[in-house]
């Protein structure tokens, strides 16, 4: 029973040492992993939470400036269309309970940002006039 | 053996927990949802409160009450070819069941026509160069504005119509059931005859043709006892406004709008799936339908004009049509029509004033991306300047948001809780 209760110790330690072992190289994996599964569908909440505040401030705006009714249903539209910003919000946080911190999200975040980029570069490519 | 099969069951448990990190869990924030019922009460609260403040109201508060012996007269009525003066087409020629009330065409097939649908199409029948539009709603309370360039309107200073100042009805529905009889192609064929005689464009010459369906009327062994009982007049007393009343009647109560899925999920709390509430709110949120398709019919009653492009020959020739210009001559009405109502309209294919758009998904993607489906090499020069034209007037719209497919389809599920 004692060589046993030994044995037993001994084989907790080592598979605690084994798991110490490999998650630590395994944790940015997992992360990599994490972004790369997500980056699509995280990139487009981005986009839409920002294309719904744009919508918002310019809705508010045209309402103080010019009030009709009009202008009021614009603007309660552009308020339901923040919903959008509270998935956004909602898929953040659910993405950092499966292990992603603020690094790796201000980085999917600037992937999202620079995939529209990559576009606008192609294009000045293209046409700019060169001299 | 027990230490074979450790690691592969630490393998499964990785596995298995980095497939539930790629599904989506929540119904909002988190990837695609299963389409199952929606338990969101945020999103359900934003909903029934925009249906509200958009102005959806119970179907019983829309319904005027009618007479069923006229009614059940306006029915025989409208299946009636003895009421089209020189053809042998009725009402319900265009207006069928199958296809939602209009006649599943991209333009109308008159006089001439045989048959539904395709085969309709395929007859040789007289091309009428606009969508038929489904009846739904047609009459009832606040549904005032009618036909695609809204030709009979109630305003507040009276009915506006073609018959000027001598309209034969009060009641925009009942004035706009007499116009299909005098409408050449439609219901009276184009002879040579008829041109040099009725084809004036004068009120009188339309008084000639009424006056000739009433005697038909009057003279039918069947009607004339029918609507002079409905009427509670003698047979000789029957004018064609009583036609057109009886007619209107049973349009009125036989294409009234009924209770909806949308209804019964604001009214009485009832059911809503995932993708019907996703579509509700892109309805009613980024996508601003409701900008236009407002109110209880989800019209304004307004015009807008949307860059669908034109199929046939159109209302001006040559593959133009001005739409509201048409009625009005002001500039500023060019390509524009009335916003259609939506009950309905899953069931109502193709789309546009000119039936132009096969499917419901082009039908919305062209309100806020028409150039998808356009390929101007294939257009002529012409075509594409109509198209320029229309592009101008419909970018002053309130646009909505890029739409990606499945947000498309999300509204596409929320107006199938329109049907009824």
């Amino acid at each position: 029973m004692r060589f046993g209760s030994w044995r037993n110790k001994a084989s907790h330690l080592g598979a605690f040492a084994l798991g110490l072992a490999v998650a630590w190289p395994a944790m940015p994996l997992w992360r990599e992993a994490i972004m790369a599964w997500h980056q699509d569908r995280y990139g487009a909440l981005v986009y839409q939470c920002d294309f719904a505040m744009r919508e918002h401030f310019t809705a508010r705006q045209e309402a103080s400036a010019r009030p009709s009714l009009q202008a009021g249903l614009a603007l309660h539209s552009a308020e339901i269309a923040l919903l959008d910003c509270q998935d956004y919000d909602i898929y953040q946080k659910w993405l950092m309970q499966w292990g992603l911190r603020e690094p790796e999200l201000q980085r999917m975040r600037l992937e999202a940002i620079e995939a529209k980029a990559s576009d606008l570069f192609e294009v000045v490519e293209t046409h700019e006039i060169r001299y | 053996m027990k230490s074979a099969t450790e690691p592969l069951r630490s393998a499964l448990l990785f596995l298995a927990l980095f497939g539930l990190s790629a599904c989506d869990s929540s119904e909002g924030g988190a990837p695609a949802a299963a389409d199952a019922l929606s338990s969101d009460t945020l999103r359900h609260q934003v909903l029934r409160s925009a249906a509200l403040r958009y102005g959806l109201v119970r179907p019983s508060e829309l319904e005027i009450a009618g007479q069923p012996t006229r009614q059940a007269v306006g029915e025989k009525l409208f299946a009636s070819e003895l009421l089209s003066l020189n053809g042998e087409i009725s009402c319900q020629s265009c207006h069928l069941d199958r296809f939602g009330s209009a006649d599943g065409l991209p333009n109308g097939i008159g006089v001439g026509g045989v048959g539904e649908g395709h085969e309709r199409l395929r007859s040789g029948g007289l091309i009428v160069p606009r969508n038929v539009l489904p009846l739904w709603g047609r009459g009832s309370r606040g549904f005032d504005t009618l036909f695609w360039d809204g030709k009979v309107q109630l305003t507040e200073t009276g009915i506006v119509s073609q018959f000027g100042d001598r309209p034969p009805s009060s009641d925009p529905l009942t004035l706009a059931a007499h116009l299909p009889f005098v409408e050449l192609r439609e219901m009276i064929l184009d002879t040579d005859e008829i041109r040099q005689t009725l084809a004036t464009e004068e009120v009188d010459a339309a008084e000639r043709v009424f006056e000739e369906l009433a005697r038909r009327v009057r003279n039918d062994v069947e009607l004339g006892p029918a609507v002079a009982g409905a009427f509670r007049i003698r047979v000789s007393e029957i004018h064609f406004r009583h036609v057109a009343v009886a007619i209107a009647e049973f349009i009125r109560h036989r294409f009234r709008v009924q209770p909806t899925k949308l209804h019964r999920f604001v009214f009485d709390d009832g059911p809503i799936r995932q993708a019907e509430l996703r579509g509700g709110i892109i309805f009613y949120g980024k996508g601003r339908c409701s900008s236009c398709h407002a109110g209880p019919y989800f019209t304004d009653f307004d015009f807008h004009a949307v860059p669908f492009p034109q199929a046939g020959f159109g209302k001006n020739g040559f593959g133009v049509d001005q739409g509201r210009y048409n009625v009005t001559f002001a500039p500023e009405d060019r390509y524009r029509f009335r916003t259609p109502p939506l009950y309905n309209v899953t069931r109502t294919a193709p789309y546009s004033h000119s039936g132009s758009v096969a499917d419901l998904r082009r039908a919305i993607v062209y309100h806020f991306d028409p150039l998808r489906y356009m390929d101007p090499s294939q257009m002529t020069g012409p075509e594409r300047l109509e198209e320029y034209r229309r592009l101008g007037v419909s970018a002053v719209e309130p646009l909505p948001a890029s739409l990606s497919d499945q947000e498309v389809d999300d509204v596409i599920a929320f107006l199938g809780m329109l049907e009824f």
